[in-house]
């Protein structure tokens, strides 16, 4: 009889502390949990997924210089470099700014931001253009488009920036792939 | 009776009718007359995309208006009012496409647009539709239809002397008219020119203030100096040395013989100063373009046309010539 009491009570005991021990292990999970990380990159469910974000530090942006819209040999080296690109960089890695000389319109400003548009997107549509390109009414640009329609290379991973200038050699077309494709 | 009456009357309006004539004439000359533009007509504004650098410009009896333009790399037809009829060309190096479209001629049946990029003379039917390549070895500075048959051109010849090449729709060099005596510096003989109905040539020199008319036969009737230019500006580009300011951009001819010389630089309005010069050489009358335009072209029923809008417009204009 004693010894059947004894056995019930570490039968018991042996329960209680299994139960204790789970219990505590779920809570101190609960307490230490690292918050679920937020991925800025995946939209919910519902929403179409965006194109995976590449790791490349790289940028290449072409610095086009309106007058030379006016002499289309003078821009017809951008165009073909353009085209020689690889797509993705086409794609991920390329814009394009559209400098001009803001006195040249200045008594009639309107007009000039409508002569460029419409010379911007004539140019695009006959070169096949898929660059996204901003007008930089601003000015923000206009001292790197003082020599021309130019490149400005950013290199994030090696930590550098170099910019070139049209028409480009063979050297510095290589050296400009090279960069981006690597 | 009766007759001898009618008679006498048609006489008077006729000796009346040549009297006025010879007065409007000598008006002409002594630079009474002034030139008005209304406008017609205008093709392409800011909002559409008919034009986007239109470069060259005719129109035939038909009213239709043939363009180049430069930033699309097409050749487009107009109606009379100035609806897009239609477009070719292309990017490109191959039949019916351009690199940089730039002048154009015609005559009854075709079309001859010549390529800043691409050596040749092509040439289309009112269609538009591509026939041939007439092929130039020469770059083509300004170039006239001559008839179906010949052609003439103006081209940049560094160590040659300044001539007018004549040429056969085959492309076969047939005669040339020299218009300098000497070997100038490079690019100072480059010229715009014209010929009137009886093939007399008018040429303005494009780098020099020089206006001048040679007669079928070759020889120089006279020579012009209107803006009095001294000096002319140039640069180092590569080993040339080159001048870099247009003193005239273009010329064209009225259906009455009058030469229209647009100015370029040396003008008071650049570019936009034209000059009416009379075939014995006097000038007439000097009137201002509303805008800057490349070029001038004035059709067979006397409408000029210009550039507006940077080249994204193209303006038809009725002249009025106006006598004081």
């Amino acid at each position: 009889m004693k010894r059947d009491k004894s056995l019930k009570f570490r039968f018991c005991l042996a329960i209680t502390i299994v139960f204790l021990l789970w219990f505590f292990r779920t809570g101190l999970d609960a307490d230490i949990k690292v918050p679920k990380t937020v991925n800025l990159f995946v939209r919910e469910k519902n929403q179409t997924p965006i194109p995976e974000f590449k790791s490349s530090n790289k940028l290449i942006l072409f610095i086009i210089d309106f007058d030379d819209f006016m002499c289309l040999s003078c821009i017809d080296s951008f165009v073909n470099f353009y085209h020689s690109l690889p797509f993705p960089v086409i794609k991920e890695s390329a814009w394009g700014i559209l400098t001009y000389d803001g006195t040249k319109w200045k008594d009639d400003k309107p007009k000039g931001i409508k002569v460029i548009e419409k010379k911007l997107r004539g140019f695009v549509r006959a070169n096949s253009i898929r660059l996204p390109i901003l007008i930089d009414h601003p000015h923000v640009f206009s001292s790197l488009a003082a020599k021309g329609t130019s490149i400005v290379l950013l290199n994030g991973d090696r930590g550098f920036l170099r910019e070139y200038v049209f028409p480009l050699n063979e050297f510095q077309k290589d050296e400009i792939i090279k960069t981006l494709v690597e | 009776m009766k007759e001898r009456i009618s008679q006498k009357k048609l006489f008077v309006v006729l000796f009346l009718l040549l009297g006025l004539s010879v007065q409007i004439q000598s008006l002409a000359q002594k630079g009474n007359m002034k030139v008005r533009l209304e406008e017609v007509l205008s093709i392409g504004s800011l909002d559409d995309d008919a034009l986007f650098q239109w470069v060259s410009v005719k129109a035939d009896l038909d009213g239709h208006i043939y363009v180049t333009d430069s930033m699309d790399y097409s050749l487009k037809k107009f109606s009379s009012f100035g609806k897009l009829l239609k477009k070719t060309g292309r990017k490109g190096q191959g039949p019916g496409e351009f690199l940089a479209p730039r002048l154009l001629d015609s005559t009854k049946e075709h079309l001859y647009v010549t390529d800043q990029s691409v050596p040749g003379i092509q040439v289309f039917d009112k269609n538009l539709d591509f026939q041939c390549r007439i092929p130039i070895p020469l770059p083509v500075v300004d170039f006239k239809i001559l008839s179906d048959n010949e052609f003439a051109l103006a081209t940049f010849s560094p160590n040659e002397k300044g001539a007018i090449l004549v040429f056969d729709s085959k492309g076969k060099a047939i005669r040339q008219i020299q218009y300098t005596d000497n070997v100038s510096s490079p690019m100072m003989d480059l010229v715009s020119f014209d010929f009137d109905s009886d093939r007399n040539l008018y040429i303005a020199y494009t780098f020099q203030d020089k206006i001048e008319k040679f007669n079928r036969e070759g020889k120089k009737e006279w020579s012009l100096s209107l803006l009095k230019v001294k000096q002319q500006s140039r640069k180092r580009i590569s080993r040339f040395i080159l001048p870099t300011k247009v003193v005239y951009k273009d010329v064209t001819l009225d259906n009455s013989q009058k030469l229209y010389v647009l100015g370029g630089s040396f003008s008071k309005k650049k570019s936009q100063d034209v000059y009416v010069i009379s075939p014995e050489g006097g000038l007439l009358a000097t009137f201002t373009l509303p805008e800057p335009s490349h070029c001038i072209y004035i059709d067979s029923r006397n409408f000029l046309y210009s550039r507006a809008n940077e080249g994204i417009t193209l303006k038809k204009y009725r002249m009025q010539h106006v006598y004081n």
